[in-house]
C-alpha cells in the first residue's frame, strides 16, 4: 500500500456522511488526550457543559504520551490521541487506526519545541551535546521524533536512539525538569506547560528551537491525530461524528472565551493563565478536523519517521517466514514449557504433548488476531532471528547480563555482610532482620525504581540499584538461614582447637555456607530477571526492558514476545544446568551430613 | 607429681540453676583420670571450662598452673560425636584442628605427622575418604588424630564412646589405653560407665547430683591391661560404684545428653 492511499484509507471523515440520528438513550465517548494544561483547556467546554449534546455523553482523560501510545493497541478508549508516527506502525501490526481529526498541530511561530539546557550550562548549541545525555518524556514519542529530526538536520549530528552522537533516555515528563536541575541528564526536550515553566523560571534555556527549524525545512507539521478504530467507526457512526464536532466547537469556545476558559484551567493546574495565550498563539494549534494541509503534514510526518534516524524502525507489512525459523520458535516453546523435574519418559512425553498443544493454541489464535495482540509463532521466529543476528540487540542482551551480574554479586555482598553482622552483633539482629528486611520487602521494585530514577536518572545505576535492593531481602533471608542452621557442635569444636575468628570463618563458616549461598545464588537470578525487565523498562536506556519499551511503542508485539520466550529459556537453562547443579553440589559436599 | 588441671571451690549456676556447689579436683601431669557422674551432673561443662568454653562463676579453675584463658591452647578436645567437617576428608580433618590453631601454613607442614596420627589410630588407607563414607567408629578415630594432630599437652574427652557398639567401643579403649601410654599426655576422660572408668583410669572423680561436689576420689592401681573379672579389688571397687550411683541415679543410666 503507498503511503497516499494508506492515508486516504485511515482518514475517517467519510464515513461521516451518514445521517443524524436521534439516539434514545445517551451514548458514552471516551476520549484519552494528552495530560497537559493546554489540552485541559482544549476539552474544558465540554467538561463543563459549555458544548453540549442530546447524542453523547463524553468522558475525557488526561494520559502521559507513553500511555496514550499503549492505550491505543488496548483499545480502552473510543477516541485516542496518539503519535502520528504510530499510525503505520501500528498498520503494520494488524491495529487498523483511522484518524478522526488532527489533535496537535505546529503553529506558523514554531515556538515552544527545543532543547532545554539548566541555565549556565557548558553546552551552548545542539552540537555542544555530543556525548551527553538527552532525556525525552517518550523516545517514541512523535514530538520527539522532530526534534531529533531537527538537530540531524540543522546540525548533521546522528540522532539515533542507539549509537548515535547523543546519547538519549527516556524519563516520565513530570521528572523533566528534575532531571536537568539535578544534573542526570544534560539537556531535555521539554514541551507545553513544561517548556512554558522553563521559560517562566529562567532556570532553563532552550538552545536548539526545533519547532522553528522544522518549520523552515518542513512546514507546519502534525504530531497528534485523534484516531479511532473501525469497528467502533462501524458500529456508532453518529457518535463519533457528534464526538468529532464536540471537540472542534470545545477548542473554538476556549479560544472564543479565553478569559473564562485559560482562567479556570490556569487556576486548577497552578499556571500562568499567559501560558494558554502563548501555548494556542506561538505553538501549536488544535484542528480537530482533518484537511488537506492536515493530510499533507501527516504525510510529512511519515516520510520523517521513514526516512529515519533508527535503522530498527519497523517496515510495513507482514513477514513471510520459512519452516526452519517456525521450527526454531517450536523448539523454544518446548523447552520453555518442559517440566524441570521431568525425569521419567511419561513426565517428558507430557510436557511435550503440552507444549505442543501449547504451540498449537498459539497458532490458532495467532491466525484469528492481529500480530500486535499476539503474534504468529512465524513472526516470533523470524524476530527471534533478527535478535540473535543483530549486534544492536545482543548488546542489549548483554546490558541486561551485565545488569543481573552485577546486582547479583552487590545483593549477595551486602546481604551477606548485614546477616553476618546480624548474626555476630546481637545488637544489630532486631534492626536488620525485623526493621530493614521487612521494610526493604514491602516495597515493590517498580517503587524503587521510580525512586532511583530520581536519584540517579535514567542509567544503568538505577536499573542495578532497584535489583539489587530487590534482591537483597532474599540474600538476607537466605543466609540468616544458613547462619542459624549452622552446626553448634562443629562451630564448639572450632573453638576448642583455635581463637582465630578468621580461621575459624574460613574454615568452617564459609564452607557450611556454601549450599545456601549456592540456594540464595539460584533464588536470586530468577528474581533478578523478573525485576530487571521492568527496571529497565521504566529506568533504564539499555537491556532488555529498554528494548521492550520501544517495541510496545511500536506494537511490534513479535519482539516482545521474543525476548519473554528467551528469558524463559535462559532462566530454565542457567537453573537447569548451572544453578541446580552447584546447589545439589555444594548440599552434597558441603552440606550438614549425618557423619559427625 | 605436677599438677596438669586443678579445680578449686568452683561454683556455677546455668540459666539460673544451681550446677555447682563447690566442685574440687585435681589431675596430675600424664595422669588418666576418669570423671564420672550420674547425667546432667556437669561432666561436659566441667570440661567446657577447663577449655575456656565458659567461665566459671567463683571458685578457681588452672590449666598448668595458669588460667583457663591462657592455657586453652595446651588442651585438645575428642567429643561424644566426632564433630567433622562433611566437606574434608579423613586427612582434611585431622589437620582441621591444626590450621584452626596454627593457621594454614602449619597445617601444610603437618600433612605427613597427619599420615602418621592416622596411622596410629589405624586409618592409613582411609585418609582420602569423607566422613559419609566412614563408620562411627572410624570417625571417632579421626576426632582423636585430629586431637593429637595439634601436640597437645591435655586431651579432654566427653564420652567419646557412649555412641559406639560394644565391640568397637572396646577396641577404642584398648586404643586410647595404648596412645596414652605412648604418649604420655594428660587425659581426663568423662564417662558415665562405671567399667569403662574401671578399666582406663588411674584415679576415678565421682560426682553427685546437681547442685553437685565431688563425692569420691578413687585411686585405681591395678596393673595394666585389666581384666574386671579376674581383679578382686576391682570387683569391689565396682560394686561399691555402682550402689553409689544407684542412689545418684535412680532411673536409668544407660544414656545422658551430652
Ligand atoms: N548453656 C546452658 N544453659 C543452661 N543450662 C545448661 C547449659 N548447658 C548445660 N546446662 C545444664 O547444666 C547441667 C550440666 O550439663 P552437662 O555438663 O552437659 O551434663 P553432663 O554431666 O551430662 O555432661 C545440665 O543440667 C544442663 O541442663
Ligand atoms: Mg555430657
Amino acid at each position: 500500500m503507498k503511503r497516499r492511499q494508506f492515508l486516504k484509507y485511515a482518514a475517517a471523515p467519510a464515513l461521516f456522511a451518514a445521517p443524524y440520528v436521534h439516539a434514545q438513550a445517551k451514548q458514552k465517548v471516551t476520549y484519552a488526550h494528552l495530560l497537559d494544561p493546554c489540552y485541559d483547556a482544549v476539552v474544558w467546554a465540554i467538561k463543563n457543559g459549555r458544548v453540549k449534546s442530546d447524542v453523547i455523553d463524553v468522558e475525557t482523560t488526561g494520559v502521559t504520551i507513553p500511555t496514550l501510545l499503549q492505550a491505543t493497541s488496548t483499545k480502552q478508549f473510543d477516541v485516542v490521541m496518539t503519535a502520528v508516527i504510530g499510525v503505520p506502525a501500528a498498520a503494520a501490526r494488524g491495529l487498523e487506526l483511522r484518524i478522526l481529526s488532527a489533535g496537535l498541530y505546529s503553529s506558523p511561530a514554531g515556538e515552544g519545541g527545543g532543547v532545554w539546557v539548566k541555565k549556565g550550562s557548558p553546552f551552548k548549541t545542539a552540537t555542544d551535546l555530543k556525548g551527553k545525555t538527552l532525556a525525552s518524556y517518550g523516545l517514541r514519542a512523535t514530538g520527539y521524533m522532530f526534534v531529533r529530526e531537527a538537530m540531524a538536520k540543522k546540525f548533521g549530528l546522528n540522532m539515533a536512539l542507539e549509537g548515535g552522537d547523543i546519547r538519549q533516555v527516556e524519563v516520565q515528563a513530570p521528572n523533566l525538569p528534575a532531571a536537568l536541575a539535578t544534573g542526570q541528564a544534560d539537556a531535555a526536550a521539554l514541551i507545553h506547560s513544561q517548556a512554558w515553566r522553563a521559560l517562566q523560571t529562567g532556570d532553563f534555556v532552550n538552545i536548539c528551537e526545533t519547532g522553528v527549524i522544522l518549520n523552515e525545512i518542513h512546514g507546519r507539521l502534525v504530531s497528534a491525530v485523534n484516531v479511532s478504530y473501525p469497528e467502533k467507526l462501524a458500529a456508532r457512526p453518529d457518535a463519533f461524528k457528534e464526538f468529532s464536532r464536540m471537540l472542534k466547537a470545545s477548542s473554538d469556545y476556549a479560544l472564543a472565551n479565553r478569559d473564562e476558559v485559560f482562567g479556570a484551567v490556569a487556576k486548577q493546574a497552578n499556571i500562568d493563565r499567559k501560558f494558554f495565550d502563548w501555548w494556542f498563539d506561538r505553538t501549536s494549534t488544535v484542528p480537530a478536523v482533518f484537511g488537506d494541509a492536515h493530510a499533507k503534514a501527516v504525510t510529512t510526518a511519515w516520510n520523517i519517521g521513514l526516512a529515519g534516524h533508527d535503522p530498527e524502525r519497523p517496515r510495513r507489512g507482514r513477514a513471510h517466514l520459512g519452516p526452519s525459523a517456525q521450527g526454531v520458535t517450536a523448539a523454544t516453546a518446548r523447552h520453555g514449557a518442559a517440566a524441570p523435574d521431568a525425569s521419567t519418559r511419561t513426565k517428558a512425553l507430557v510436557a511435550l504433548a503440552f507444549a505442543a498443544t501449547l504451540a498449537l493454541a498459539w497458532s490458532l489464535a495467532a491466525g484469528r488476531v492481529p500480530p500486535y495482540i499476539l503474534p504468529a509463532p512465524a513472526d516470533v521466529g523470524k524476530a527471534a532471528l533478527a535478535f540473535f543476528g543483530s549486534a544492536r540487540q545482543l548488546a542489549h542482551l548483554g546490558a541486561t547480563l551485565g545488569h543481573i551480574g552485577a546486582s547479583i554479586a552487590i545483593a549477595f555482598v551486602l546481604g551477606a555482610l548485614l546477616a553476618l553482622l546480624a548474626h555476630y552483633a546481637a545488637w544489630s539482629a532486631p534492626a536488620i532482620h525485623r526493621r530493614l528486611s521487612p521494610f526493604l520487602n514491602a516495597f515493590s521494585g517498580i517503587g524503587w525504581t521510580l525512586l532511583a530514577v530520581i536519584w540517579f536518572g535514567v542509567s544503568s545505576a538505577t536499573v542495578v540499584f532497584t535489583i539489587t535492593i530487590v534482591l537483597l531481602p532474599f540474600a538476607l533471608v537466605n543466609l540468616r538461614e544458613g547462619l542459624e542452621a549452622l552446626d553448634r557442635e562443629l562451630l564448639e569444636m572450632g573453638r576448642s582447637f583455635g581463637r582465630s575468628r578468621l580461621r575459624h570463618f574460613a574454615a568452617i563458616v564459609v564452607p557450611a555456607l556454601l549450599p545456601f549461598g549456592a540456594a540464595t545464588l539460584r533464588i536470586m537470578f530468577g528474581v533478578a530477571w523478573k525485576v530487571a525487565l521492568t527496571a529497565e523498562l521504566f529506568g533504564g536506556s539499555r537491556g532488555l526492558g529498554y528494548m521492550i519499551n520501544i517495541a510496545r511503542q511500536d506494537y511490534d508485539t513479535a519482539t516482545i514476545f521474543t525476548v519473554i520466550l528467551f528469558i524463559i529459556l535462559a532462566v530454565y537453562l542457567a537453573d537447569r544446568l548451572a544453578f541446580a547443579p552447584l546447589e545439589r553440589y555444594t548440599s552434597r559436599h558441603f552440606g550438614r551430613a549425618k557423619a559427625r | 607429681m605436677n599438677t596438669a588441671i586443678a579445680f578449686e571451690n568452683v561454683g556455677l549456676a546455668l540459666g539460673g540453676e544451681r550446677i555447682y556447689d563447690s566442685v574440687d579436683f585435681t589431675v596430675g601431669e600424664g595422669e588418666f583420670v576418669c570423671l564420672l557422674g550420674p547425667s546432667g551432673c556437669g561432666k561436659s561443662t566441667s570440661l567446657r571450662i577447663i577449655g575456656d568454653l565458659l567461665r566459671p562463676d567463683n571458685g578457681r579453675v588452672l590449666v598448668n598452673g595458669r588460667a583457663p584463658a591462657e592455657g586453652w591452647s595446651e588442651i585438645a578436645f575428642v567429643f561424644q560425636s566426632p564433630r567433622l567437617a562433611p566437606w574434608r576428608n579423613a586427612l582434611a580433618n585431622v589437620l582441621l584442628g591444626v590450621e584452626l590453631r596454627f593457621g594454614k601454613a602449619a597445617a601444610r607442614r603437618s600433612t605427613d605427622k597427619a599420615r602418621e596420627l592416622l596411622a596410629l589410630v589405624g586409618l592409613l588407607d582411609s585418609a582420602a575418604k569423607y566422613p559419609l563414607m566412614l563408620s562411627g567408629g572410624e570417625r571417632q578415630r579421626v576426632a582423636i588424630a585430629r586431637a593429637l594432630a595439634v601436640d597437645p599437652a591435655i586431651i579432654l574427652f566427653d564420652e567419646p564412646f557412649s555412641a559406639l557398639d560394644p565391640n568397637t567401643r572396646g577396641r577404642l579403649r584398648a586404643e586410647i589405653e595404648r596412645i596414652w601410654l605412648e604418649t604420655k599426655k594428660t587425659i581426663l576422660f568423662v564417662t558415665h560407665d562405671i567399667d569403662e572408668a574401671l578399666t582406663l583410669a588411674d584415679r576415678i572423680v565421682l560426682m553427685s547430683n546437681k547442685p553437685t561436689r565431688v563425692l569420691e576420689d578413687i585411686r585405681i592401681a591395678a596393673p595394666r591391661p585389666r581384666n574386671l573379672n579376674d581383679d578382686h579389688a576391682l570387683a569391689a571397687i565396682k560394686t561399691r560404684l555402682q550402689d553409689l550411683f544407684h542412689s545418684l541415679e535412680p532411673a536409668t543410666t544407660e544414656d545422658s545428653p551430652s
